[in-house]
C-alpha cells in the first residue's frame, strides 16, 4: 500500500498553487494527474488530492506552460513517481515532496534541449549535475502506441560538436546546442505552500 | 487555511487506465530506467553528503553493507 500525506479538495489545491481549476482539471482529464485519495466517480464524487498531486500539477503546469503536450507531461510525471518508488526502497521514509524540500536534498531538474529532447539532470553541491535521458521529443508528439518498436527510441548521450566538453560552453550538462529550458523539480517542491 | 497534514491510505483511483498506461511500453520501460539511474544517483548523492556531514543514512544498501 503506498501512502501519501495530504487532502485537498480541487478548490483548496486550485488556490494553493495560484492557478484556475480548469487548467488543473485538465491534468486530471489527460491522466497526467492521478488523485492520490480520491478520483472523480460519477456524480456527487469528488477528487481530493495528496501534497505529491500538488508537486505534479505544479511541474505539470510549468510544463504546459511551454505548450508541450499532455503525452511528454505524463511521461515526466511518470518518471517522477517512478523515481520516488525507487528511492523510496532504498531510503526509508523517502517521500515527495518532503524529501526534495529538504535542505540537503539533491536538485532535481527537467531539461527540454534545442526543442527536440527530454533530459533529467540531478545535482549536489559542488559535483557537476548529471544527465539523464535523451528521448526524441517526437516520441511524445506523435500519436499514443509510436514507437512501440521504433528504431529511434533510444537514449541519446551528449556529444560536443567538436568532441570535446568547454566547460565556458553554452548548453549545460546536456549539451544544448542553441536552446535550452530547464525546471527544477526540487525548487518547485520547496516553493510548495506546505507548512513541513 | 492551514494545510492537512492527514497521512491518507490511498485507494482504487491507481487501478483504473492512466495516461502513462497509454505511452507504448517500449518509452515506459525507457523512463522507468531513467527513473531508476534517477534513483540511483540520487542514493549517492546523499550518501556523499552524509559522510561529510558523519551521518548515516539508511539506505537498503548501506543496511546490507553493516550486516555483511
Amino acid at each position: 500500500m503506498t501512502y501519501a500525506t495530504g487532502d485537498w479538495t480541487l478548490t483548496e489545491a486550485a488556490r494553493l498553487l495560484e492557478e484556475p481549476q480548469h487548467r488543473l482539471i485538465y491534468m486530471c482529464e489527460k491522466g497526467v494527474v492521478e488523485p492520490d485519495v480520491q478520483d472523480a466517480e460519477g456524480r456527487g464524487s469528488s477528487r481530493r488530492f495528496s501534497n505529491r498531486n500538488l508537486l505534479e500539477f505544479a511541474v505539470a503546469l510549468r510544463l504546459r506552460d511551454l505548450e508541450l503536450p499532455a503525452t511528454l507531461i505524463g511521461a515526466v510525471v511518470h518518471v517522477i513517481r517512478a523515481f520516488e518508488r525507487a528511492v523510496g526502497r532504498e531510503i526509508r521514509g523517502f517521500k515527495l515532496p518532503d524529501s526534495l524540500r529538504a535542505k540537503e536534498a539533491p536538485d532535481l531538474r527537467i531539461v527540454i534541449s534545442d526543442g527536440q529532447r527530454l533530459y533529467f539532470t540531478l545535482g549536489a553541491n559542488a559535483e557537476p549535475p548529471k544527465v539523464y535521458g535523451g528521448i526524441n521529443l517526437d516520441q511524445f508528439r506523435e500519436a499514443r502506441g509510436v514507437g512501440r518498436s521504433s528504431p529511434r527510441l533510444k537514449l541519446v548521450r551528449p556529444e560536443p560538436p567538436d568532441g570535446v566538453f568547454h566547460d565556458d560552453d553554452f548548453g549545460g550538462p546536456e549539451r544544448s546546442r542553441h536552446a535550452r529550458v530547464e525546471i527544477s523539480v526540487s525548487r518547485i517542491a520547496r516553493d510548495l505552500p506546505l507548512d513541513t | 487555511m492551514a494545510p492537512s497534514k492527514t497521512g491518507v491510505e490511498l485507494g482504487k483511483s491507481h487501478e483504473r487506465p492512466t495516461l502513462s498506461a497509454s505511452i507504448a511500453p517500449a518509452l515506459t520501460a525507457l523512463l522507468d530506467h531513467i527513473a531508476e539511474d534517477l534513483a540511483r544517483e540520487y542514493v549517492r548523492l546523499m550518501e556523499v553528503a552524509a559522510r561529510k556531514d558523519g551521518a548515516d543514512v539508511p539506505t537498503a544498501t548501506s543496511r546490507d553493507r553493516r550486516k555483511a
